[in-house]
């Protein structure tokens, strides 16, 4: 058992390992190509990802077409271009993963806020819902609303920030905890700063590093329940794309035309890989304790 | 510790109640059984008809008590698409979910917590990095995906295992597999690093100084401490499970809870919907009792200020 602060073998690794590892890079590398081709292709408006080709059913990857030149990633049952319904598909997941993870952190940085530095029977009241949140199944809390509401991508971003702000409100309430007992604080209010002004001017940029890296940290976590949610058939609803229902709708081929599902599930499994493991670096890099 | 588990179980039937009370008050909050039923909207007379049958009309609270008894007496009414008995049709599917889930649960915590305790062991050596990725990529993959995956090379490719319904133990195989797998999966990281935690501290130390032998320490002791953390996570746990079956249930077309829920999700079945949402609380809700009376049995401090 290694004492605490002896050098390792290990940690000296770790130590000489400073820069950016190989890993991380690519995964960089790999998440901003397919942010930047799916966002271009989207931006572009164009609607050829629905584009039907019925002489062109289940052709394979590499098949040469009428109208795009080549199938890269080959058509599914209607004759589209599997490798354009994944670019927007792509670009409609982190579309709904992104405002669901920004609503999510804005009700729970608010509430966070307002719990840490109210403190008193607020702050408990609170807390006890948060608790309550903490220990329901977050798909079964978004199928209540969908049930309630009905489908539509709004319901869904809705839905996905209703169901993850807990953990954001109780991170953000123990920075804040922390924060307003330091002498910066007393600071700004000696000098006549007002409750809004401290905390939102003063506090929330000294406790932002932290709460990035938790907003990293759940991006793939909501990336896969909107997949999850579109493969049940209740998230975004057709002929929009979106990687989960394509591989939900590719399974009924999975013998004849593997490539229907396999190359959407591909997209997932690249995307919420790059951003676990940035994820995990900045993680392991900003927390203090990892770091001695 | 008598008290404590009076106490406990006090707090499990205050929960249920509160969780009626809760589908309660959302469904009326969301408009009436009657618009629900005719969203084109029907004449006024029939309407004050319906109302008065169904008991609308009635206070609130008597309607409420009226509700909670009739679910109490375990009558939840019938299906609004296919008439049939709530109840009847969730008790033909309730034993394959909760094998799925029961067997996923009980593999998970056997093959995670072992292997997180020996990652932690071999911490910085080559088997705790490959396990490390492993479990890396078992925690960030997500479980329709592998079992895509699974499903074309096990089921179609090489043809050993079979992929819909759950007629024989066979089928139990890739479900239970997948369904595990992110849960062992992240049940292994917080094992090790409970492991590593605990490790540290000085009362190892002791023990290891007066003599103790090294597998003693770490069963023990070590383990014993690590298993109050590890036993949290196990509830958090239960939760990927429940999202997970969802899925798993629709993707190897099991015949379970999970995809009555989903069916009457998307069709707005509301009675279905309901009893769906109270078993899954009463699920959740008696797993976190019994982890609270685990608490108990580990760690003597919650004994005392319960």
């Amino acid at each position: 058992m290694p004492e605490v602060g002896a050098i390792t073998p290990a940690r000296a690794r770790e130590a000489r390992a400073g820069a950016v590892p190989a890993s991380v890079l690519v995964a960089a590398v790999v998440l901003a190509l397919i942010a930047l081709a799916s966002g271009l292709y989207a931006a572009t408006g164009s609607d050829l990802h629905n584009r039907t080709d019925l002489l062109a059913r289940l052709s394979a990857p590499g098949t040469p077409s009428t109208w795009i030149g080549v199938h890269l990633a080959g058509t599914d049952e209607l004759g589209r271009d599997v490798l354009l319904r994944s670019l927007m598909g792509s670009a409609i997941s982190f579309g709904v993963a992104l405002a669901g993870v920004l609503g999510g952190c804005l009700i729970g940085i608010l509430i966070g806020i307002f719990s840490g530095y109210r403190g008193g029977w607020v702050d408990r009241g609170l807390m006890v819902v948060v608790d309550a949140q903490l220990a329901l199944p977050n798909l079964l809390l978004i199928l209540c609303g969908i049930a309630l509401l009905g489908t539509s991508v709004w319901v869904l971003i809705a839905m996905i920030s209703l169901s993850r702000w807990e953990t954001y409100a109780r991170l953000t309430r123990s920075l804040v905890l922390s924060a307003r007992e330091r002498d910066y604080v007393d600071a700004v209010r000696a000098i006549g700063g007002g409750t809004l002004r401290t905390v939102f001017v003063h506090i929330l940029p000294n406790i932002a590093s932290p709460l990035w890296v938790m907003l990293t940290l759940s991006f793939p976590a909501v990336m896969l329940t909107e997949a999850g949610l579109s493969f049940l058939g209740v998230g975004v609803q057709p002929p929009t794309p979106s990687l989960g229902r394509m591989v939900a709708e590719g399974r009924n081929q999975l013998i004849t035309a593997p490539w229907v599902a396999l190359v959407p599930a591909l997209f997932i499994v690249m995307i919420t890989l790059s951003v676990q493991l940035i994820g995990d670096w900045l993680r392991d890099r900003t927390d203090v304790r990892a770091r001695v | 510790m008598s008290r404590a588990i009076l106490l406990r179980t006090l707090r499990l039937v205050l929960t249920v109640l509160v969780v009626l009370a809760l589908a309660f008050v959302f469904l009326r909050l969301t408009g009436t059984p009657v618009e629900r039923m005719f969203p084109e909207g029907i004449d006024q007379e029939t309407e004050q008809q319906l109302t008065a049958l169904w008991g609308l009309d009635r206070p609130w609270l008597v309607q409420f008590l009226d509700y909670a008894g009739k679910t109490l007496r375990g009558d939840f009414g019938h299906s609004l698409l296919s008439g049939q008995d709530v109840v009847g049709m969730y008790r033909e599917v309730l034993a394959p979910t909760l094998w799925l889930g029961g067997l996923a649960l009980a593999l998970s915590i056997a093959v995670g917590m072992p292997v997180g305790i020996y990652s932690a062991l071999r911490r910085g050596r080559s088997v705790d990095r490959v396990v490390n990725s492993l479990v890396f990529l078992a925690y960030a993959l997500p479980g329709f995906v592998v079992a895509l995956l699974l499903t074309y090379v096990f089921g179609y490719q090489l043809n050993w295992l079979p992929t819909i319904g759950a007629d024989t133990a066979w089928h139990y195989v890739l479900p239970v597999g997948v369904l595990a797998l992110g849960t062992a999966a992240s049940l292994a990281r917080y094992t090790r690093g409970a492991m590593l935690d605990e490790l540290g501290q000085e009362y190892i130390r002791t023990a290891l100084s007066k003599g103790l032998h090294r597998t003693d320490a770490i069963t023990r002791h070590g383990l014993r401490n690590a298993m109050i953390p590890v036993v949290t996570v196990i509830g958090m746990e239960l939760q990927a499970i429940v999202n997970g079956s969802f899925i798993i249930e629709t993707l190897f077309a099991w015949p379970g809870v999970g995809r009555i829920f989903i069916g009457a999700v998307k069709d707005s079945d509301y009675p279905v919907f309901q009893f769906g949402v109270l078993f899954y609380a009463a699920v959740i809700v008696l797993i976190n009792y019994l982890i609270d009376l685990c608490y108990l049995l580990l760690d003597p401090r919650v004994r005392v200020d319960a």
